[in-house]
């Protein structure tokens, strides 16, 4: 009774997210057991089709490119992040309360606009092929939109502040004076570096990365509009699936593959910062 | 100022500009007198006049500024 008492003002939220997370969640993986009549409605029978044909190599090969996009998009914005976050914390209170403020306010302009950003930039004719040229570097526009690269480029443009700020939490919370202990014993910033700071901000890292890898598995717009659909992603595979091929058990068993690589992430995130008593996620 | 300070702040100062350069590029080509992004054939301020010169076209903001304020995505499809 006393726990109930103690809990009781978590118990709206449990319903919102019950409500709204739970009954969704349950319904795809229903509906990933069932089966489509011609039309593309759904028929209550029991079949466990959708996942034999998601076990298809040309299938498998999709799950294999979103692991390297949203893996290789974690990689890439934990190398270029991790200084941002760590130049950051350094700075005078005044100077790092605006580069925070910089590095939140891309989210408040429509991540499709500044999508359509990396078009103009890296267009045939856009505004980078234009300068190369004009600098007389390259005879030739650069073909740089439509590649697996262009995807990742814009995908880690979308969910670098997810990293920065982990990791900013993270070498933040930094206690100072085992740097000071480090250099006192007589190591030198880079030994410091490795041997202190960065096995201290691990859990911070780990937190990042699950945060860009999850949304990165799942972000379909991006690789429409740059990738061009030269490489076919899990998100533009679900779309397509739904709105084209009206073969919702199929996207369905696609959503569930998606989350169990989601989980795996997860579980590792959880095993990796299970000594830490701060942690982002769980 | 010592060296690595000075390195840490181009860092910082490049992270920023390429931050903000598609967002800047898009700024720019909404002056851009040609439809397309593919071409720049100079300034034009046709496209912010046709934004406010008819009464539908208010339609979508308004939307989308009642989409911010309520969050109302509720779902627009049928279950099954």
């Amino acid at each position: 009774m006393k726990a109930l008492r103690q809990n009781a003002l978590a118990i709206p939220i449990l319903i919102w997210f019950g409500l709204l997370v739970g009954i969704p969640l349950v319904y795809v993986v229903v509906v990933s057991f069932l089966s489509r009549d011609d039309l593309g409605n759904i028929v209550w029978q029991f079949t466990l089709d959708n996942y034999r044909r998601i076990l298809d190599p040309v299938y498998l090969r999709v799950f294999v490119n979103s692991f390297m996009l949203a893996f290789l998009t974690g990689l890439v914005t934990l190398l270029i992040g991790y200084p941002v976050a760590y130049i950051t914390s350094k700075l005078d209170p005044k100077r790092r309360s605006l580069a925070i403020g910089l590095i939140i306010l891309p989210f408040w302009i429509s991540s499709l606009l500044r999508t359509y950003g990396w078009v103009i930039l890296l267009g045939n004719w856009g505004i980078i092929n234009n300068v190369l040229m004009a600098l007389g570097l390259v005879d030739q526009p650069l073909q740089m939109m439509y590649r697996f690269g262009t995807t990742l480029v814009g995908t880690a443009y979308m969910l670098i502040p997810f990293m920065i700020i982990a990791v900013y939490n993270s070498v933040d919370k930094l206690d100072k004076s085992l740097l000071e202990a480090s250099y006192d014993l007589g190591a030198s910033k880079r030994q410091t570096f490795l041997r202190v700071v960065l096995p201290l901000t691990i859990p911070g890292i780990a937190g990042g990365f699950t945060l860009v890898f999850m949304p990165a598995l799942g972000l379909y717009f991006i690789s429409d509009l740059l990738g061009g659909g030269q490489t076919v992603f899990l998100g533009n595979l679900i779309h397509t699936l739904v709105n084209r091929g009206r073969n919702r058990p199929l996207a369905a068993a696609f959503s569930v593959g998606m989350i169990v690589m989601v989980i795996l992430v997860v579980s590792i995130y959880s095993r990796l910062t299970k000594n830490q008593k701060e942690g982002l996620l769980l | 100022m010592t060296k690595a300070n000075r390195w840490q702040t181009i860092y910082l100062a490049v992270f920023f500009v390429i931050l903000y350069l598609p967002v800047l590029s898009v700024i720019l080509y909404s002056f851009n007198a040609n439809p397309s992004t593919a071409k720049w054939t100079g300034l034009t301020l046709d496209w912010y006049r046709e934004l406010f010169d008819d009464l539908k076209k208010h339609q979508p903001a308004r939307y989308s500024s009642s989409a911010f304020k309520w969050q109302s995505s509720l779902p627009r499809f049928p279950l099954c």
